[in-house]
């Protein structure tokens, strides 16, 4: 590779270094009302708003990815139901994680990204970020 | 137990002190009458005669020491220092507990932070001769082991992630192989930083094929292709942490939008927050 070309990706690098804004910025944000279907992503969860749960089983685990990582602590707190094996849409079931309905105010806690606070009387489904290989699986960090 | 619902100015300043002491005692090797004392109270709480006690200088000389580590439980008690630090700190601001018990776990956490034990004889683990971390208390060193006991067993640890002693002392030694294998993304994140990121996407001979600014993160997102190893690469940053990430995509992904779209089954359309 040329010069040139590596020269490519050294400013690429240095202009997405520079497009952040505020790095740090992990601040609490209240989401308003949610339509359904609307996404807040945390890190690599994305919580989709959804009309309600619809069967799944109970549990009282309320770190949302497993794993003991920081990037794991994926974290509710609040007066929430929460719910395992849920199905959603056709996305794979590797990437799927527990649906939850917010009884009252809940917050999604997280160390690096910041808190997601969510209106009461809202469901919400998880769904991981697809890694790329050659059968499907989630990302882990 | 009493509960105390408020905290005082001094209470609230007393916190830090106690936080650091617990943090410095991680590094506080322990009289041995001490740890023998440590051991034999527990024994003799559960009723079991006073053990034999062998000191060793890590949890990794213990198992080598022990002659037969199948018949042998083992207990990580240094992961109750946290606890033992919170009791402790109740403690001293007049939350009345069971004194007697307190003072056993204290003394049981301060002296014994690893076991390999059976009802006879009990290995114990002195503490870490070097504790390193970075400036958000996560163990983290860049020039050797984080965590390291005497006799050189310990953890390599990069921003409070556990690697291995190669990412860390030869990062330029890795091959493209041992990368793209790398199963966890923040380790494989800190495997190319640490091997360089212009140099990990020049050697896959990456091109640019696409670049934007994401309407959402307002952060730049640029697509790189490897043909020779018909590789594609979302290059995007996070807003939040500023850490920066490779991720890979299907092949014949043309845009930024296309790859989220990918990474989030079709749901980065509807994000209306991300952090």
């Amino acid at each position: 590779m040329s010069n040139a070309e590596l020269t490519v990706i050294e400013k690429s690098l240095q202009e997405l270094r520079d497009s952040v804004v505020n790095s740090n910025a992990a601040e609490d944000e209240r989401i308003g009302s949610p339509s359904l279907g609307d996404v807040v992503r945390q890190g690599d969860l994305y919580l989709v708003a959804i009309e309600k749960v619809e069967g799944g089983k109970p549990t009282k685990d309320r770190q949302l990815v497993e794993g003991t990582s920081q990037g794991s602590r994926h974290i509710l707190s609040g007066d929430v139901e929460i719910f395992n094996e849920v199905s959603f849409k056709s996305i794979n079931s590797v990437l799927m994680g527990p649906a939850f309905t917010c009884k009252g105010e809940v917050t999604v806690e997280h160390p690096e990204h910041g808190n997601k606070i969510l209106p009461e009387d809202t469901s919400w489904q998880c769904v991981g970020q697809q890694a790329y290989a050659e059968e499907v699986r989630r990302v882990v960090d | 137990m009493v509960a105390k619902t408020e905290l005082t100015l001094e209470e609230e300043a007393l916190i830090k002190v106690v936080q650091k002491e617990y943090i410095d005692l991680q590094t506080q090797q322990q009289p041995v009458e001490d740890i023998e004392l440590a051991v034999a109270t527990i024994w003799e709480m559960m009723d079991y005669p006073k053990p034999k006690v062998i000191i060793e200088d890590s949890p990794i000389s213990c198992k080598k020491a022990c002659p037969d580590t199948n018949n042998f439980a083992f207990y990580w008690s240094l992961w109750y220092c946290s606890y033992a630090a919170m009791y402790d700190f109740a403690n001293r601001i007049g939350v009345e507990m069971d004194q007697d018990k307190l003072n056993k776990f204290l003394l049981w956490t301060r002296c014994c932070p690893f076991v390999l034990f059976n009802e006879d004889t009990v290995y114990v683990s002195r503490k870490p001769v070097e504790l390193h971390f970075d400036d958000e208390r996560r163990l983290h060193n860049e020039e050797g082991m984080s965590c390291r006991f005497e006799d050189d067993w310990g953890i390599w640890t990069v921003n409070g992630v556990a690697v291995d002693e190669q990412i860390v002392m030869k990062p330029e030694t890795q091959t493209l192989k041992q990368i793209r294998n790398e199963q966890n993304e923040e380790v494989k994140r800190i495997r190319i930083e640490r091997y360089g990121w212009a140099k990990y996407l020049t050697e896959i001979e990456a091109v640019k094929v696409h670049e934007r600014t994401n309407d959402i993160e307002f952060t730049k997102e640029f697509l790189f292709r490897s043909d020779s190893d018909n590789m594609t690469v979302l290059l995007c940053i996070c807003p939040s942490t500023g850490k920066e990430f490779s991720l890979e995509v299907p092949p014949d992904t043309k845009t930024c939008e296309a790859a989220q779209s990918w990474l989030s089954s079709g749901l980065s359309d509807r994000i209306i927050s991300a952090s």
